[in-house]
This record gives C-alpha cells, sequence and structure tokens, in this order.
C-alpha cells in the first residue's frame, strides 16, 4: 500500500477537500437561497437570516409541480427498466451464446455509443410526431431504451461470470431464461445498482429531449417545468426556482443513498465465488 | 436402470481434434474413471455426455435413446464440478434443492429430500449456510449432495477430488466410491489422477490426445498394458521404459540379455520393467548406479541409472541400497514387458 509522507498527505487533503468545496458550494448555495424570503435573496450572506418555508408553499401553488415530478418519476422509473431489462438480455446473448454477425451486432452497438444525440434527435422527432407520440409519456421513453453502454458494462461483467454455474444450472434442469433469472441476475446485482443509479441520474438530469418532446403538464418534465420560475421581462423568481430545485434533486438523492451500498460492493468485489 | 454408450464419438474445435472416434459401453450401475494428462479429452467426453458440448459427429445412447441432441436439462444426469459450482447466493439447502424446484417437486417434499440427501453426506448442519461459508471438502459434499438428491439416470464428476488436501481427497473417494455403490447409479468420473481412478474404477478408460488407449479393469490396465504410455501413466511410480540394443542377432537391455525375439530383430523394441518388480541382488548381471532414495514408509524409491536408462526400484527400505552404491539388480523374467519402439504398441511374445 502506498503510505504518503506527512506533508504530502496535508497537501492532497487541501487539494481534495477544495475539489470536494466546489461542488458542495454551489449545492449548498442552493439549498439556502431556498429558505431564504425575496428580501434576502440578494443579500451578501449565503445564508438566510430570517429562514422561511414560503418558498416550498409558492413552488406547489404557482406550479404545477407535483404533476411534473409525477411525469419525471414515472417516465424516469419505467426508462430506467426498460433499459436495463434490455441491456441484460442483450449482453447476456453476447456473452452467452454463440451465433453468426455476434461481433459485427456488438460492434454496432459500440458504435451507436459514438453518435452524438444532436445528430439523431431530429429524424427520432419526426418519427415521433409521425408516430402520434408529442408530448406523451412514450415519446420521452421508448426512443431512450436501447443503452449501448449498459450493454458494454454488463457484457463484460457476464464475460468473467464463471461457466461452471451456467453448466450447473442447466444440469440442474434449467431452460435460459431461468439461468439467467435465478443464476445470474442475483450475481449481477452490484453492477446492476451501479448502472440503475447512472441511468437514472442520466435520465433524471436530462433537459434537451424533454424540452423538444414535450410542451403541456400531460408529459412535461419537473427539469422543464421548473424552468417557468424563470421570466426574462419581469425577473427570475429565485427563491421558488431555488425551492423547486432542491426538491427536483431530492429524487436522484434518494436513489444514490438507496444503491451507493450496492456501488461500493462493485468496486471491492472479488468476483463470483461458487 | 440406466447404460450409457459412445458410438464413434468425436469432438472438435476448428481444426483441433478433441475426441476422435470413442466407442465405450458402460453397463447399468457401473463406475467407469476417464484418465488421462490435461488435453486428453477426458472431460470434453463427459461434457458430451452431460450435453454442456455439442456431438460434431457420432452418437451417445442413454439406454435405448439417442441423447446425442438432446439439451442437458432434459438428460436427468447430475454433475459435480471440478470447483463444485455451487450458486453463491443460495444457501446450501436451496443450492440442493434448486433442481427439485425446476422440476416443480412440493416444497414439503423437498425440504424432505434435501434433509435425507444431506444426511446422506454429513452436512445436515450446513443447510443454512452459504458456500462463502464452507469449507473446501465442505463445498465438496454439498456439490455431491445436489447431485444425489435428484436421483438422476447418470452421475458425472469433473475432477471433483482435485481442489482438496491428499489426505482429504483420500477419504473422499472412498465416500464417493461407498455412496455410489449404496445408490448403483451409473458414473462415469474424470480424473488425471492414475491412483483415484485405480482405486475407484470398475473399468477404467485410459485416453491421450483425444484418443482412447486402452479400456479394462484396473488390474487389467496394471497387468496387461496395451501401449507405453499406458505403461507408463497406470502405477505409481510409472513403469521403467528402456531401449534395447541390437548386437549379433540378438536383443539386449538394461545389461541382460533377450536372445531373439521372434522376427523383431530388425525392428527397435523397448522393454518395461514395473518399479516394483526389480529387487537388488549382487550377483545378478544387470547393474545400477543409485543417484537417490526416498523413503515412503516401509518402503523406497530407489532412483539411478542403468545401461543408459533412467530407472526406478521399489523395495522394501531395508534392501534399499545407500546413494552412490552400483548395486546388481534383477526382476522376473515374466514381469518383462515389450514394447514396439516406433509406436508403443505391446508386443505379446
Amino acid at each position: 500500500m502506498l503510505v504518503l509522507s506527512r506533508p504530502w498527505r496535508i497537501i492532497g487533503q487541501v487539494l481534495l477537500f477544495s475539489l470536494a468545496a466546489t461542488i458542495v458550494a454551489p449545492l449548498l448555495l442552493v439549498v439556502f437561497t431556498s429558505f431564504k424570503p425575496p428580501n434576502e435573496i440578494y443579500a451578501g450572506l449565503p445564508w438566510p437570516q430570517s429562514p422561511t418555508f414560503q418558498n416550498y408553499i409558492d413552488v406547489f401553488e404557482k406550479l404545477s409541480l407535483a404533476i411534473y415530478l409525477w411525469n419525471s418519476i414515472a417516465t424516469t422509473v419505467l426508462r430506467v427498466a426498460g433499459q436495463l431489462v434490455l441491456a441484460v438480455l442483450a449482453a447476456y446473448a453476447f456473452a452467452r451464446f454463440q451465433f453468426p454477425g455476434r461481433g459485427l451486432l456488438f460492434a454496432l452497438v459500440l458504435g451507436a455509443m459514438m453518435i452524438p444525440h444532436q445528430l439523431t434527435f431530429l429524424p427520432i422527432y419526426l418519427m415521433i410526431t409521425k408516430l402520434g407520440w408529442f408530448d406523451t409519456w412514450t415519446a420521452l421513453i421508448v426512443p431512450n431504451l436501447a443503452m449501448p453502454l449498459a450493454v458494454l458494462l454488463l457484457r463484460q461483467h457476464l464475460l468473467s461470470f464463471p461457466r461452471e454455474l451456467y453448466d450447473a444450472a442447466s444440469m440442474d434442469g434449467a431452460s435460459e431464461l431461468r439461468i439467467l433469472w435465478s443464476v445470474v441476475l442475483p450475481n449481477l446485482k452490484p453492477i446492476l445498482a451501479a448502472l440503475t443509479i447512472v441511468l437514472f441520474v442520466d435520465c433524471w438530469n436530462e433537459y434537451f429531449w424533454p424540452l423538444v418532446v414535450t410542451e403541456t403538464e400531460a408529459a412535461m418534465t419537473a427539469q422543464i417545468g421548473v424552468r417557468r420560475f424563470l421570466n426574462a421581462e419581469q425577473g427570475d423568481d429565485l427563491g421558488p426556482l431555488m425551492a423547486a430545485m432542491t426538491i427536483v434533486s431530492l429524487p436522484a438523492l434518494a436513489v444514490f443513498l438507496f444503491f451507493q451500498r450496492q456501488i461500493i460492493q462493485t468496486f471491492v468485489s472479488v468476483g463470483v465465488k461458487g | 436402470m440406466s447404460s450409457v454408450r459412445f458410438v464413434d464419438v468425436r469432438k472438435t474445435f476448428d481444426k483441433v481434434v478433441a475426441v476422435q472416434g470413442l466407442d465405450l459401453s458402460i453397463a447399468d450401475g457401473e463406475f467407469v474413471v476417464f484418465v488421462g494428462p490435461s488435453g486428453c479429452g477426458k472431460t470434453t467426453s463427459l461434457r458430451m455426455l452431460a450435453g454442456l458440448e455439442e456431438v460434431s459427429n457420432g452418437q451417445i445412447w442413454l439406454d435405448d435413446s439417442d441423447i446425442t441432441r438432446l439439451p442437458a436439462k432434459e438428460r436427468d444426469m447430475a454433475m459435480v464440478f471440478q470447483n463444485y459450482a455451487l450458486y453463491p447466493h443460495m444457501s446450501v439447502a436451496e443450492n440442493i434443492g434448486f433442481a427439485l424446484t425446476l422440476r416443480g417437486v412440493p416444497r414439503g417434499q423437498i425440504a424432505e429430500r434435501v434433509r435425507k440427501a444431506a444426511d446422506m453426506v454429513q452436512i445436515g448442519h450446513l443447510l443454512d449456510r452459504r458456500p462463502r461459508e464452507l469449507s473446501g471438502g465442505q463445498k465438496q459434499r454439498v456439490a455431491v449432495c445436489r447431485a444425489i438428491v435428484r436421483d438422476p439416470k447418470v452421475f458425472l464428476f469433473d475432477e471433483p477430488l482435485s481442489n482438496l488436501d491428499p489426505q482429504l481427497r483420500t477419504t473422499a473417494r472412498g465416500e464417493i466410491r461407498a455412496l455410489q455403490r449404496r445408490l448403483g447409479t451409473t458414473s462415469v468420473y474424470v480424473t488425471h489422477d492414475q491412483i483415484e481412478a485405480m482405486t475407484m474404477a470398475d473399468r477404467i478408460v485410459v485416453m491421450a490426445d483425444g484418443a482412447v488407449q486402452q479400456i479394462g479393469s484396473p488390474v487389467d490396465l496394471y497387468e496387461n498394458p496395451a501401449n507405453t504410455f499406458v505403461a507408463a501413466f497406470i502405477g505409481a511410480p510409472p513403469m521403467n521404459i528402456a531401449p534395447m540394443s541390437a548386437a549379433d542377432g540378438a536383443l539386449r537391455a538394461l545389461d541382460r540379455d533377450f536372445g531373439r525375439i521372434g522376427d523383431r530383430l530388425a525392428n527397435a523394441c523397448k522393454i518395461g520393467v514395473r518399479p516394483e518388480s526389480i529387487v537388488f541382488r549382487d550377483d545378478a548381471p544387470s547393474r545400477m548406479s543409485v543417484s537417490q532414495v526416498e523413503i515412503i514408509g516401509a518402503e523406497c524409491l530407489v532412483y539411478g541409472e542403468a545401461d543408459g536408462a533412467s530407472l526406478v526400484a521399489r523395495v522394501e527400505r531395508a534392501a534399499a541400497p545407500r546413494i552412490g552404491e552400483r548395486v546388481g539388480f534383477d526382476w522376473p523374467a515374466d514381469a518383462t514387458y515389450f514394447f514396439d519402439a516406433v509406436d508403443g504398441r505391446r508386443l505379446h511374445i
């Protein structure tokens, strides 16, 4: 194990602390501002002197935040679940079966990762409108179900899965789907938890695509909804905006806290042992 | 009641021939051991029988059914793997009962059968543990238990003892054999350890380079090896194989004259002598320079060189010469084996 001398340790700690501060400080500023009354918003002190919940009350009174949140949560959960199901099935097939064109197909999956969204959004948008999916949950979920990164990570993980466990399950009489469900998936919990966080945060924070394909409360997500507090003519309503942002951040934080133990296990995992 | 038949079974991986033309009939209740060095095709043969490897050519029969193309899950065979392949997320009881769960056996019956099988291999106290909480020997017992709980038609063992320490291995092989005798289930066992093969098998199939070298009972293989490979593989230490030289129309090896041997004068032969056939005697014509003596209990292994060939003798400790000595040695004439020097085939002279 690498042991640093005391001066280097101090330098390292200062650097890490500074780095952490640059990440935490803006978050704290958002949270503090959300508790400030209007007259303190632009005051010098970062924390509120007369804390108030008024901004949070305003958020729900002035904005259909509950509906936006429901849209966000539902579409994110459905999308992440769909992404995981598809990725697990594809990764299992790529890792376990020999079939003609396997290499080419996998190369295509990897190739899909290289294509930026900005290139594909217009044709997909046109397709969505022709299918009548504009301003629906379907528009938010379906075009994003295929996740090449998840397929790649899961496939690599499955390649190191002990072959004897597949064989033992086959000998026990399990079908391929049963092997996947009863033997493979329970041992993929750490990587699935890590992927869930990555996919959830990626989907939850998505701004561009929901902005393009949603218009009304029927499908508009919270991330787009909070924009309503931004007003170029009358000035931004910063207090409720910060309160809305704080609320909107909570689900992602909750998912992270819920799955973080599994993530840590992924990094310290030494593989599956029979 | 299950018999197994391999009919001209071949397996190729791209251009590599893993198993070439395996023909073998295994009787109901028989314990057959495939033995050979790494890469000889023994595990591939077992996996083809299990249905885990496709057969390139030939047929495999289970009783009167051609199972060549039948998936593993439909063959009703159970396998014990080299690293046990226990499901890490399941308890011991769940591991053992998994196959029964898949067959839709009622939960109460599963628990009863698991308990009964676990008691049979003395792991009843481990049923709630996870595989990571078990020692190697315990894992091996769980793997055996998982195989017997289903009451399959055939047991398959893929080097199940190779991860155990030598002492445990000796106990385990006795237990497996006793269990198989009690259950009377047809068994195919793969190992690279010839002692395991000799001590457990009703019949041994010796393989090398994908081909069967000889099939026979342990005693048969020991006493009548078909070629130099079997002669050198079966027996511990292996048979001494020494070259022969032809001089004045007679053959000679290890300082001993064998006279004319049929019409083999022109062809070079080799002779084989089991280490345990050798006795040290001062008046013997053959001389051996002793380079090493290993005590293995009541007996000694004496290594040395005679007539340009390396030699090992297994003698009682009291009869062992000292290192550096040059001693006379002899062996009974009927304990001499003759082999063709070119293809290694046994010559019956």
